[in-house]
């Protein structure tokens, strides 16, 4: 692609990806109309291109130009702290409260949802008690994989995600649950560091080991991309 | 009002788009051959440069763009709003005031010396 450099040097600047995609896609545009009017002046193929090119500017004067202009910059290049470290467990806790809540609902309203649609009490439960396990196992790994696709689209440095993925999985949010005439209306929510002290500790929290397990994947992923960058 | 107007050459550009844009919406490569044209091919800027001049001022919200495609060419249209219109009295006052400024300076020549 004629403009990968370009591209690759606002990516790199911190220029929003969108912004970036715009603005190669004009340059495009205009590159196109630019040959067609060196080839209406009578040059043919590889010279028409040659002189379109040099009249729409260098690489560097193209990124430069674009550098150069306030406001252009993403929100992760401009305050990755607020990006990679305050809204991913904000977020997860977020998505993990709304998820919970729906299926907490229908788990602990089964038997009126079941007196009204006629979806088996059970099958219902089951199916909430599955999904609820589900986001413990994956909202963190999930959100791991957010950060670093975010850093490597916008070509950011792998250390802010790292440190993102990190706290994660220092605080990593679980909740619980209790449905059935007994405990009816039990639903706990927990937000913290969980140490493993014995082996039946660790399979109790099996949804956090393997939740943490998953997320070590992308913070591996960085972490090489890291070293191959150094 | 003496800083603002030695820092004004770098809003010479933002001054011609605006005025070409003021007349009519128009695409990048429109806009950098009218500039061309008019101004008989003094300023000829490298011509993807014009992009990012473009983009920042839809930022600021001097600008408004649209895709519109023209006998099968899609391309990005520009055009002055409002505060565009504000802007470009701004610039346009100020580059009065510059342009009489040095011409007074040029006119008075070495006898004011």
């Amino acid at each position: 692609m004629p403009f990968d450099a370009v591209s690759e040097a606002l990516l790199k600047g911190g220029i929003a990806p969108r912004h970036v995609r715009r603005y190669v896609r004009e340059l495009e545009d205009h590159l196109e109309d630019l040959m067609a009017q060196q080839c209406a002046a009578g040059y043919d193929g590889e010279d028409a291109a040659r002189h379109a090119r040099a009249r729409l500017g260098g690489d560097i004067e193209l990124a430069a130009a674009m550098l150069e202009q306030p406001g252009m910059r993403s929100w992760p290049a401009r305050l990755p702290w607020l990006v990679f470290l305050l809204l991913p467990p904000i977020l997860t806790i977020a998505i993990g409260l709304l998820f919970y809540a729906a299926f907490y609902f229908v788990g602990n309203d089964a038997a009126k949802i079941n007196a009204v649609v006629h979806v088996p009490q059970d099958w219902l439960i089951g199916v909430s008690v599955t999904a609820m396990t589900a986001i413990n196992v994956l909202a963190v790994p999930f959100m791991a994989v957010l950060l670093a696709v975010l850093a490597g689209r916008q070509r950011l440095k792998s250390l802010w995600p790292l440190l993102g993925i990190a706290l994660l999985l220092l605080a990593t949010p679980m909740f619980g649950y209790k449905f059935g005439d007994h405990h009816n209306g039990n639903l706990s929510a927990n937000y913290g560091l969980v140490i493993p002290a014995r082996w039946n500790t660790l399979v109790r929290f099996w949804p956090l080991m393997l939740s943490h397990v998953l997320a070590l994947l992308p913070a591996a992923w960085l972490a090489l991309r890291r070293k191959d960058s150094a | 009002m003496a800083e603002d107007l030695s820092t004004f050459a770098t809003g010479i550009p933002e001054l011609m788009l605006l005025r070409l844009l003021h007349d009519r919406e128009m695409y990048g490569y429109e806009i950098v051959q009218a500039i061309a044209l008019k101004s008989g091919q003094v300023v000829t800027p490298g011509e993807g440069v014009v992009y990012p001049l473009l983009h920042g001022l839809e930022k600021s919200g001097a600008l408004k763009s649209r895709r519109k495609t023209v006998n099968g060419r899609s391309r990005v249209y520009y055009r002055l709003t409002a505060r565009g219109e504000g802007r470009l009295t701004t610039l346009t006052d100020r580059w009065s005031m510059l342009n009489g400024a040095v011409e007074a300076v040029l006119g008075s020549g070495a006898h004011a010396v």
